[in-house]
């Protein structure tokens, strides 16, 4: 056996981010990042699980377990997992349909995660919402929404309600390339700007929208400055480190002064949903060239064996066992039964105010 | 098979990219699938060594689901799978059963060793001589099955074949005559059928049908005619005077009725003269189903005769033909035939005409419809009716536009007013 075990001290670790922030209309942060060889760990072992998730979401799909739509997140793992680092359960996160992830990060366990994609009761939305509604409340994780920029407003709604009740908190509302086109994020970020909510719009830049290179649905592809009169920084969103970094600045800056645009650069290795196969509008050269060069897990993967945290054998062996985790839990997943047919009239009206199915009448 | 669109069952494999040995890198294309859209490369989300291929390129209509190759994750482990791990010869025979039987190119199982794919002319041939695919010998591209092959197989008398003929399935692209004829049950379990051999009077009634359709120039007329002055006439028969008729019986009568008023209706085209010859009765032709193959027995001077006198008669010539005891005078001849689908399903069909005829009425279902119907004070209200469709063959030569007109017109009054099958 080794000498010492897997590295899980908190000393401190300065690291440099890959490349320097861009920034519009505030000082970019620096672009050093400390933090320790735990919270490397850390993200090597939540972001590997989540590329499992989606991997053997994949699988699923393609065995016809989950049906209707299905959108991936592998590939931009880094801003989920370095978002989670920089802020507590108590900021919000709301985001669009590629929520499997942020529900993890949120806290989200894996039985529910699956459960909830294949349509069964023991899901987190009751099986009842599927891949594009996913939520989390007591984790401050508000979905999980079909409606291309429809949660962008709300998010700013929440940042409101947060400077309401004077809880030094921060809104991260999400929203992707395409959805940057959208009208109602700019009356949202309008109102946001002119109340000085702490709300911070991240824009989730894989570069395409289902199938539209960003150069050609926008005039400016440069989202960060889209904000026009609210400073935006751009960050390599396949750097974990540079996004907790930005995120945690952005939370600083949106408390105390307002809103602030984030643009995250990274990229989706799936297409756009399972009924894309992804390579129609990019060559199979681009990604893998991305997944050579700037996948977020092989990043810092690199970074535990050229700091000495890890062997090579030891990451694997957490790979196999992340591998085990999610086979498992895709096990248990399956034994969750289907919703109850009475199901169809919970959650739609308050209750006691609308229909209701009494347990007679719906047999099974 | 991955389902690589949420309506995909079964795909095909089109190409293998990958060979046996290969190293795989996350994000390559292990080979291409076709599926019921379009043909698509199938992705690999993990690295690893293609160990062994279970369903060569080629390979049709394996069921999502199935395995069709085996990765491991260290290159020794490819030694360690067995040889004989192979696609599954008992689910090839399912699929072939779950294929449509009616499908002239049959499902062949592909698991004779010597051969990788058949081409589509060796397989109709091995269908045909009912060959033992294991003794054939592939010369192909690919290890493929070639006709030469199976001519050369055939030549040399190596292979013990069924010397049954097969009997050729009915028609399947006429849904309109052999309504009743059974379709021939030729259900396929790799290399196994049973032939049913045709009677003659189905080989010589298919002849026929085949005759017609090539050598008379077909027309096509149709209406869909209101049903309910038929309906109601009917039951007042049977309430009022005791007298049980079938809708058929009546259709027949006004058809007889429509026919006397248009003599040129009632024709036959002369091919020596080269021109139409009215005939001196109305007789017509009921197409009656029997097991032996559709018989049509004729109703001789039908516009002379009563309704309840068509009627016994029709029913008497029925079991006649059921029971085989036609007389060639009861069947042979008749100047216009009439198809009564109507206690089926179907809605409108056309019919072949019976030579010599010139005419064939092809009658539907009556289905209840909801039309615009002036009433008594002159508005216009909805109103539901049943409509039946009646689409007439006829021989062009004889019927032009003007005699089909006339008949149709005749026809139709005769269906609106029933009173003019007093006339």
């Amino acid at each position: 056996m080794a000498a010492r075990s897997i590295s899980d001290s908190t000393a401190a670790l300065t690291i440099e981010t890959s490349v320097p922030f861009t920034s519009h209309l505030v000082d970019p942060p620096s672009r050093d990042v400390t933090t320790t060889p735990a919270e490397l760990m850390t993200f090597f072992r939540d972001m590997s699980l989540m590329r499992r998730m989606e991997i053997a979401a994949d699988s699923l799909y393609k065995a016809k377990l989950i049906r209707g739509f299905c959108h991936l997140y592998d590939g931009q793992e880094a801003v989920a997992v370095g978002m989670e680092a920089a802020i507590t359960r108590n900021d919000s996160i709301i985001t669009a349909y590629r929520d499997h992830c942020t529900y993890l990060a949120r806290g989200g366990d894996l039985i529910s995660a699956f459960s909830e994609l294949m349509g069964r009761e023991a899901g987190c939305s009751r099986g009842k919402g599927g891949s594009m509604h996913f939520y989390k409340k007591d984790a401050n994780f508000y979905g999980g929404h079909g409606i291309v920029g429809a949660q962008v407003p709300l998010g700013c709604g929440l940042a409101f309600a947060q400077k309401y009740k004077k809880e030094d908190t921060a809104t991260f509302a999400l929203y992707g390339d395409g959805a940057a086109n959208q009208g109602q994020l700019f009356e949202a970020l309008n109102i946001s700007a002119l109340w000085k909510l702490p709300a911070i719009l991240v824009c989730e830049n894989n570069h395409y929208g289902m199938g539209t290179a960003e150069w050609r649905a926008a005039k400016s592809p440069a989202y960060y400055k889209r904000g026009d009169y609210v400073p935006g920084l751009k960050v390599d969103g396949m750097d974990v480190l540079a996004v907790k970094q930005a995120c945690k600045f952005a939370k600083d800056h949106a408390v105390a002064n307002g809103p602030i645009v984030l643009e995250m650069d990274t990229y989706r290795y799936h297409g756009h949903s399972m009924s894309d196969p992804g390579s129609t509008y990019r060559t199979r050269d681009e990604i893998s060239g991305v997944r050579q060069e700037r996948d977020p897990i092989e990043r810092v993967r690199k970074l535990i064996l050229a700091h000495d945290l890890a062997t090579p054998a030891e990451l694997k062996d957490i790979e196999k066992e992340i591998r085990k985790r999610v086979d498992d839990a895709i096990a248990k997943a399956k034994e969750s039964s289907m919703p109850d047919t009475s199901e169809l009239f919970t959650n739609v009206y308050k209750k006691g105010f609308g229909v209701e199915v009494s347990c007679q009448i719906c047999s099974n | 098979m991955p389902a690589l669109s949420p309506t995909m069952n079964q795909g095909n494999i089109a190409k293998w990219r990958k060979q046996e040995g290969d190293k795989i890198e996350v994000g390559d294309v292990i080979c291409e699938i076709e599926t019921d859209k379009a043909t698509l490369e199938f992705e690999s989300l993990e690295e690893g060594y293609l160990a062994k291929i279970l369903a060569p390129e080629g390979s049709k209509d394996v069921q999502v689901g199935q395995p069709i190759f085996v990765t491991v994750e260290d290159l020794e482990d490819i030694k360690s799978i067995p040889a004989d791990t192979s696609f599954g010869g008992e689910q090839k025979e399912e699929q072939t059963t779950e294929s449509v039987p009616q499908a002239d190119a049959a499902n062949v199982s592909q698991q004779s060793s010597a051969v990788s794919r058949i081409s589509p002319a060796a397989k109709r041939l091995i269908k045909e001589h009912g060959l033992d695919m294991s003794s054939l010998r592939a010369s192909g591209p690919r290890g493929t099955l070639l006709k030469g092959d199976v001519l050369a197989a055939l030549k040399s008398g190596a292979i013990s074949s069924s010397k049954e003929k097969k009997a050729p399935a009915a028609p399947s692209s006429q849904p309109n005559r052999d309504s009743q004829a059974q379709p021939a049950t030729t259900s396929q379990k790799a290399d196994t059928y049973e032939d049913i051999p045709n009677s003659q009077i189905r080989k010589v009634i298919a002849k026929r049908l085949l005759e017609s359709k090539q050598t008379t120039p077909h027309l096509y007329l149709s209406k869909d005619v209101v049903l309910d002055p038929l309906l109601a006439f009917r039951i007042e028969l049977k309430e009022q005077h005791g007298i049980k008729v079938s809708v058929n019986d009546i259709i027949i009568k006004a058809v007889a009725i429509a026919l006397r008023n248009v003599p040129e209706a009632n024709a036959y085209w002369n091919s020596e003269k080269e021109e139409s010859q009215k005939c001196d009765s109305v007789d017509i032709s009921i197409a009656v189903a029997t097991e032996k193959g559709l018989m049509t027995p004729i109703i001789r001077n039908a516009d002379q005769k009563t309704i309840s006198a068509i009627s016994t008669e029709v029913k008497q010539l029925a079991e006649k033909a059921r029971a085989g005891k036609l007389a060639p005078n009861e069947f042979q001849g008749g100047s216009f035939s009439i198809s009564n689908l109507g206690m089926y399903p179907v809605d409108h069909f056309c019919a072949i005409i019976n030579p010599p005829q010139s005419g064939i009425l092809a009658v539907g279902r009556g289905n209840k419809v909801v039309e615009p119907v002036v009433d008594s004070d002159g508005n216009e209200k909805a109103a539901a009716v049943t409509k039946m469709s009646l689409t007439l063959s006829a021989d062009h030569r004889v019927f032009d536009g003007q005699v089909g007109g006339k008949f149709f017109t005749e026809l139709a009054s005769n269906f609106s007013d029933i009173r003019r099958l007093l006339l």
